[in-house]
């Protein structure tokens, strides 16, 4: 079992696909995550914690709140987004 | 309290708006211009101007239907359109300028960049922001489009006249009925040459973007020929000027600090982090307009419906509430994820990861080829427009 699977420590991210406008800040800012090719598309739904802080980033980064991070225990069955 | 007295378009303000910005941060987060025709308010903190720019329902980027003069009139297309007809313009083109689309054009904008430094380098002497940058972004964008190339003297001519316009009917003291009139007759010649090649898109080079527009599948939602000529003659104005401001720009904050212009010809592959300090720094769009749509109260300042709200990206991108060291020029900071110089909400610039290439290789190349470069006016003249910080010229003289 990966740290990220472990509950309280992993984070899940995703992009709504309608929202995003395709410009890449979260690839800029952290490409292991994010890859851009028509709108965002999230490599690894469940983030390793090494890259936590990035992905933090990445969404306050991005312009059109198109990233929404399901944090800690969260993760696990959904929860509320927390952007 | 009426004593801060900012106006963009004094030539003197303008040269150096920063105390101005920090001023406004402080003590007049919102402030209200005295004299001019259009009821206008400057925010100035990066926390407003990012709320603002976030909340199109309430900062409309449409302009009621009597105040339409100055604009962009027909050519205005999504930038003054909010959701939902907005959304529908968007979506065709945001493939189209996403960064993957974009990475593409990397070959070809650095083989533009040699070829127009080929010939500048003989010279020794030009002007960095129209010789350089501006023909480089302007064959660009044409490329792009699928329009020739060679038609770029044009295009930087409307362009650089058009943006001179760019925001400035909300600080005007009297009408200007001639520079009204000017600009309107640049939209006309636009709108006339643009025309030609939607109505013969088959003529245009195969996997270019406005032929592919054109020949969107049918059945599919297409665009009309009005539309589809406004969304180039959009591309066109908002990817020409301001591209070249961020390059003559990151030229001239290079030069002006000697210690962080020989950190990047040390190490060219700075030029990708020194374009986003630049953009950080000397956001080559400084402010924003928007329309209230209901009456509301900022910082106590009054705000009825139908006011323009005009945010500064300039100052919000100095706002020491969120950056460290703000007023620092420093190459290595790289991208700063707070900073709004393409903007923020639905609006957020379309062309932002081709600016930034074009700004990228433009800068890396110039580096690369030369071992000095000199500015023969150390306080180039600014163009009197505050929706885009461009220089009227940026002489240098170079060294290979
Ligand atoms: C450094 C260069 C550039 C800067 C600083 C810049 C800045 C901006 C800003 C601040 C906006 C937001 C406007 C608003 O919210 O009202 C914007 C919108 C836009 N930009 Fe750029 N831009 C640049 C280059 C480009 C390029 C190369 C293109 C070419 C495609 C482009 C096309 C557009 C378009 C079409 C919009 C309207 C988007 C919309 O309303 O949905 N820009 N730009
Ligand atoms: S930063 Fe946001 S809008 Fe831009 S590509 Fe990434 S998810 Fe999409």
């Amino acid at each position: 079992m990966s740290a990220a699977d472990e509950p309280g420590r992993g984070l899940r991210v995703i992009v709504d696909p309608g929202v995003c406008l395709g410009g890449g800040q979260c690839e800029l800012i952290c490409p292991d995550v994010f890859e851009v090719s028509y709108v965002s598309r999230v490599r690894v739904e469940h983030v390793d914690p090494l890259h936590a802080d990035a992905v933090r980033t990445a969404a306050d980064a991005c312009p059109s709140g198109a990233i929404r991070i399901l944090d800690g225990d969260m993760a696990k069955g959904g929860g509320e987004p927390r952007t | 309290m009426n004593d801060f007295g900012f106006d963009p378009l004094d030539p003197v303000v303008w040269q150096n708006p920063w105390p101005y910005f920090a001023r406004g941060r402080d003590e007049f987060p919102a402030y209200r211009h005295q004299d001019t025709l259009a009821r206008s308010v400057s925010v100035f903190r990066h926390e407003d101007v990012s709320a603002i720019l976030k909340d199109w329902e309430t900062f409309s980027s449409s302009s009621p239907a009597d105040m339409n003069e100055g604009g962009l009139g027909e050519l205005a297309s999504l930038m003054a359109e909010d959701p939902p007809e907005h959304t529908r313009l968007r979506d065709h083109v945001r493939g189209a300028f996403s960064l993957a689309a974009v990475k593409g054009y990397a070959a070809a904008i650095e083989r533009l960049a040699d070829e127009i430094l080929d010939e500048l380098l003989e010279r020794g002497t030009f002007d960095a922001a129209a010789d350089y940058a501006g023909q480089l972004t302007a064959r660009t964008i044409l490329t792009v489009l699928g329009l020739p190339a060679s038609d770029w003297r044009r295009i930087r001519e409307w362009t650089v006249r058009g943006a001179a316009n760019v925001t400035r009917s909300h600080f005007v003291r009297e009408a200007e009925p001639e520079a009204d009139r000017s600009v309107e007759a640049i939209f006309t010649e636009m709108a006339a040459y643009l025309d030609g090649f939607v109505h013969q898109a088959d003529a245009l080079p195969d996997g270019s973007l406005l032929r592919s527009l054109v020949q969107a599948a049918p059945g599919a939602d297409r665009l009309s020929p009005r539309e589809l000529r406004a969304l180039a003659a959009l591309t066109l104005l908002a990817g020409n000027e301001t591209t070249t401001t961020l390059l003559a720009g990151a030229v001239l904050t290079l030069e002006q600090r000697p210690n962080q212009a020989r950190a990047l010809r040390a190490e060219p592959e700075l030029a990708a982090s020194a374009v986003e300090e630049t953009l950080r720094f000397r956001p080559p769009v400084p402010a924003l307009p928007r329309r209230a749509t209901r009456n509301l109260t900022l910082h106590g300042v009054e705000i009825a419906k139908d006011d323009n709200i005009v945010v500064w990206l300039a100052s919000a991108n100095r706002d020491q509430r969120v950056f460290s060291e703000a007023d620092q020029f420093d190459i290595r900071r790289g991208l700063s994820p707070q900073a709004i110089s393409f903007g923020r909400g639905v609006h957020t610039c379309l062309g932002m990861p081709l600016a930034r290439l074009e700004g990228r290789i433009g800068l890396e190349r110039l580096y690369r080829r030369t071992r000095a470069i000199e500015l023969l006016e150390p306080s180039p003249p600014l163009v009197l427009a505050p929706g885009v910080y461009a220089f009227e010229r940026l002489p240098v003289r170079v060294t290979p």
